[in-house]
């Protein structure tokens, strides 16, 4: 006589446990380069947290840590022909290479500045996507006070382990965002011209460093 | 929700979207058009030189006056007045999960969540499904139109103007307090979003390299993925990583070609 209630009950244990089950079994599922892409962002994400959140460094040591991990942990020289695109080979090859040197520079500082702001946010890894070319997508959240953020990291196996080549904001990628602006930039102006902005950013990276001091 | 208002909301949906339809010009895929490049760049820089000396200034001071957890609360407020709006959105897209969803979020937040200051309905796993009235327009086939920079409002499409303004009016606020209530209101949201997103606005200006076209690239992006739900681009009509326009750039030959650099620093 007690089944209806019983029945009432368990609908959301039961429901519970069908979400469960569903994330065990994703769990799973999960493919070789998604499981190695996803522990490189993890442990990525704890190497950058656990530096954040040690309160006995200085700031000006976190600074240059974390844009330390952003050098060692993206791609930048694949991600620079990726912005430039077919404008790539309008560079001539010392060109190309003061392109990726100022644009690797630029890119951590915007990162390491991205991360200033951090306070007590949570990151989870939601999700993961294999993606064209062996690419695998991981796809995080930062939790914040009153709103959650989506990051996704597009990941691309490279010899020396699994290497960021993309960083996807709530929808906005990194790489097309630059693509679009390099791409405006050029149809206007020299490489060298171009090159010389990042620069003239690097300047303007630095100068707030010196105010504070 | 009255049948009135549900008539009134339904018909106005209807001309939204009959007026988003006849503003639109499909853009060529992969391409961003920029049509309106010549009037859209003297109104950014006006609407620049707008938040330099007024709105960020004020939100400057808002920030001195308050601190965070009130901003943040503020914020959480304004969010579940736009109940309706998602509301609408998730129906119209069938969403019933999205739809049910929300009204858990706002029954929970306006009630345990003090008028919605705070956020009781996550803590209890009920998600967002955020969605406004421009994403359903998206979702019904209606194409943005042209990138579209709004003298104080900022970037924007035909399209999401249209569901801005659907927004606007079904935000539950205009239905109970006079006109003054909710221009003070939005007059409250806006300088304190502005004072919650001084930092990343500051960085995006300090990173981008042309500060137009990284706004213009950001939005249309950031519209075109809350429309497909972050999910994957498909081909020919989105963004692909590796649609270069260049096919011997080399990108798919990069790991095998051996690194030098990391030799150099490499320790003895």
């Amino acid at each position: 006589m007690h089944r209806r209630e019983l029945v009432l009950a368990s609908g959301p244990a039961l429901a519970a446990a069908l979400v469960l089950a569903a994330g065990v079994s994703a769990q799973a599922a999960l493919s070789a380069p998604e499981t190695e892409a996803r522990g490189t962002v993890q442990s990525t994400i704890e190497m950058v947290l656990g530096i954040l959140r040690n309160p006995s460094l200085p700031q000006e040591a976190k600074r240059t840590q974390v844009e330390q991990i952003a050098y060692d942990r993206f791609d930048f020289e694949l991600i620079s022909r990726l912005v430039l695109a077919q404008n790539w080979n309008k560079l001539s090859p010392k060109q190309q290479t003061e392109f990726v040197q100022a644009f690797k520079k630029h890119l951590s500082a915007t990162y390491r500045d991205t991360l200033d702001n951090f306070h007590d946010e949570r990151i989870t890894i939601e999700n993961s996507r294999l993606e064209p070319k062996g690419d695998v997508t991981v796809m995080t959240v930062v939790h914040g006070a009153a709103s959650e953020t989506k990051v996704d990291y597009r990941m691309r196996k490279l010899p020396d382990g699994w290497r960021g080549i993309d960083v996807i904001v709530e929808g906005v990628s990194l790489v097309q965002n630059f693509r679009s602006q390099t791409q405006s930039i050029l149809s206007s102006e020299s490489p060298d011209q171009l090159i010389q902005r990042l620069r003239d950013k690097q300047i303007q990276d630095v100068a707030p460093k010196g105010k504070q001091s | 929700m009255s049948r009135a208002l549900v008539s009134r909301v339904s018909s106005l949906a209807a001309a939204c979207a009959l007026a988003t339809a006849c503003a639109s010009t499909p853009a060529p895929p992969g391409t961003v058009s920029d049509p309106w490049e010549r009037v859209n760049r003297p109104v950014f820089a006006f609407n620049l030189k707008v938040d330099d000396y007024v709105l960020r200034p004020v939100a400057k001071g808002w920030t001195v006056i308050t601190f965070e957890q009130l901003r943040d609360a503020i914020a959480r407020f304004e969010e579940n007045l736009r109940f309706p709006s998602r509301f609408v959105s998730n129906v119209g897209q069938a969403k019933p999960v999205g739809a049910a969803s929300e009204v858990g979020r706002f029954v929970v937040n306006s009630t345990i969540g003090l008028a919605g200051f705070f956020d009781p309905a996550t803590r209890f796993g009920i998600p967002r499904s955020d969605e406004d009235i421009g994403q359903m327009f998206g979702r019904w086939g209606i194409p943005p139109g042209p990138f579209w920079v709004i003298p104080l409002l900022g970037p924007s499409d035909p399209r999401d103007a249209v569901g801005m303004a659907c927004d606007a009016v079904l935000n539950p606020l205009g239905w109970f307090v006079p006109f003054w209530g909710s221009l003070a209101n939005g007059g409250v949201n806006i300088v304190n979003a502005r004072a919650r997103a001084d930092k990343q606005i500051e960085n995006a200006r300090r990173s981008a390299l042309d500060y137009y076209v990284f706004v213009r690239d950001a939005y249309i992006q950031m519209r075109d993925n809350a429309v497909r739900d972050s999910a994957p681009p498909t081909s020919g009509t989105g963004y692909d990583l590796y649609d270069t326009g260049a096919t011997d750039l080399g990108v798919y030959d990069l790991p095998e070609e051996p690194k030098q650099e990391p030799k150099k620093n490499a320790p003895p």
